[in-house]
């Protein structure tokens, strides 16, 4: 029979080989037992739960950051890009009516980021968004088109020996500005004045050059009203008159798209003689 | 008082405590298992069992009050299920065992009532022979011998009644 001391030392034996201590240490009676070591455990696992903390934290945030990157990219700055490389650029005209479509589009940007902060926009939202932008692109794309092929005057001004000394088409923009009526018959410019006044009511441009058409008309009345009472004056029998040179001009509607480098001014070509 | 002591400072981690609730038990536990096996070995490896097991589950004790009855109930269990194998027979002409089975039971055993007991308790029912030395050598209470035996209070009742018939029968 065992005495006190042997079985009590195979108990603990037992004890060792098949447990652990609950405080996952050594027991005072010698080495702890088998068994799935804790304390190498806990700090892998800890290591492992904050890493999926910082994920679920940081990962939404990403990616509306990369969603709002996707958002800065809106039409707003290509609309911007495009207008700015098409040839209307040198042209005032078109330069003011790029501006105010730009203005447009930021106002409606601004309103969509708005409404996107207020309602932490979606994924459907976004592309609802940017259907709309196309949309107003394509509207403004027609618009643009439309402004391009207004009708265009062609002007030939010739010597007294019959020679062309100046032949050129001259956009409305160059039209609209001009105050060398003198070169310019009067009823070869009501004409192309009612067919350009026709263009934009077919294309729906009087809020973009019905003011310029008005303006214009007005000048050209005004010019025309001043010169005809001077050529009465002029047309006394007594007087001495010299015979203006004839010029050969010609109207032309025109729906070429080919833009005119040369803004030269009328006047400047314009022969007199004494 | 006592037991409950060494209990509580077992339960915070005192092993010492352990070893001196082991000292306290471990002969009475043998010898009851020896009422149903005749080997001391075989015994004393079934009392080591209770041990570790009293170890493994002793948060689940709120204090020392039912401890010697899980000791019991463990080994009663573990002994019956071995009675009958060649393990619980290999001592059955050892001399040394029977000495040291002698040893065991003047070790346990106090009175000379309690020796009369057990000797009169050969060759009755192994229910019977629980009932009786739960009762009558460790003196536990019917409602801790109903834990062993895994019956209510009424029912122990009536068992150390049959019991004690039976006893009588026997010396008679």
């Amino acid at each position: 029979m065992e005495n006190n001391n042997d079985f009590l030392n195979s108990v603990h034996s037992e004890i060792d080989d098949n447990y652990i201590p609950d405080n996952g240490g050594n027991n005072g009676r010698g080495p702890s037992g088998g068994g799935v070591d804790l304390s190498k455990i806990l700090p892998i696992a800890a290591i492992l739960i904050a890493v999926v903390v910082l994920a679920i934290i940081f990962v939404p945030k990403i990616l509306e950051k990369i969603s709002g990157k996707e958002e800065d990219t809106t039409p707003t700055e290509s609309v911007t890009e495009t207008y700015t490389t098409e040839e209307y650029t040198t042209d005032p005209l078109w330069n003011e009516t790029t501006t105010e479509e730009i203005t447009t589009e930021e106002t409606t940007t601004e309103a969509e980021t708005t409404k996107k902060q207020h309602r932490e926009s979606t994924t459907t939202t976004t592309k609802k968004d940017k259907t709309t932008k196309t949309t107003t692109k394509v509207d403004s794309d027609a618009k643009v088109k439309a402004l391009q092929n207004i009708p265009k005057y062609r002007l030939v001004i010739k010597d007294d020996n019959g020679k062309t000394i100046y032949d050129k088409e001259l956009t409305w923009s160059e039209m609209s500005k001009t105050t060398k009526f003198g070169d310019i018959p009067e009823s070869e410019f009501n004409a192309y004045i009612a067919s350009v006044k026709k263009y934009a009511n077919d294309n729906d441009l009087n809020s973009e050059i019905g003011a310029s058409i008005d303006k214009l008309s007005k000048a050209a009345s005004d010019y025309y009203s001043k010169n005809s009472t001077t050529a009465k004056s002029s047309t006394d029998p007594t007087t001495t008159t010299t015979k203006e040179p004839e010029t050969s001009t010609t109207v032309k509607d025109s729906t070429n798209t080919t833009t005119d480098a040369d803004s030269g001014e009328v006047a400047a070509t314009t022969k007199k003689t004494a | 008082m006592y037991i409950e002591s060494l209990f509580e400072r077992f339960k915070n981690g005192d092993m010492y405590a352990f070893d001196d609730l082991i000292v306290e038990y471990k002969n009475n536990l043998i010898f009851f298992i020896t009422r149903f096996i005749n080997s001391v070995p075989l015994a004393e490896n079934i009392a080591k069992e209770a041990f570790v097991e009293l170890y493994r589950n002793r948060n689940k004790f709120e204090d020392g009050s039912h401890i010697k009855a899980y000791l019991c109930a463990y080994a009663r269990y573990r002994a019956l299920s071995l009675k009958d194998t060649p393990a619980a027979r290999a001592n059955d002409n050892d001399p040394i065992n029977a000495n040291d089975l002698i040893e065991l039971e003047n070790m346990v055993l106090t009175s000379d009532e309690q020796k009369f007991i057990v000797d009169s308790m050969k060759g009755l029912d192994d229910t019977y022979k629980t009932v009786l030395h739960l009762v009558y050598i460790e003196e536990m209470p019917y409602v801790e011998v109903g834990r062993v035996l895994r019956v209510d209070k009424e029912r122990v009742k009536d068992l150390v009644a049959k019991a004690k018939t039976a006893l009588k029968n026997n010396i008679q």
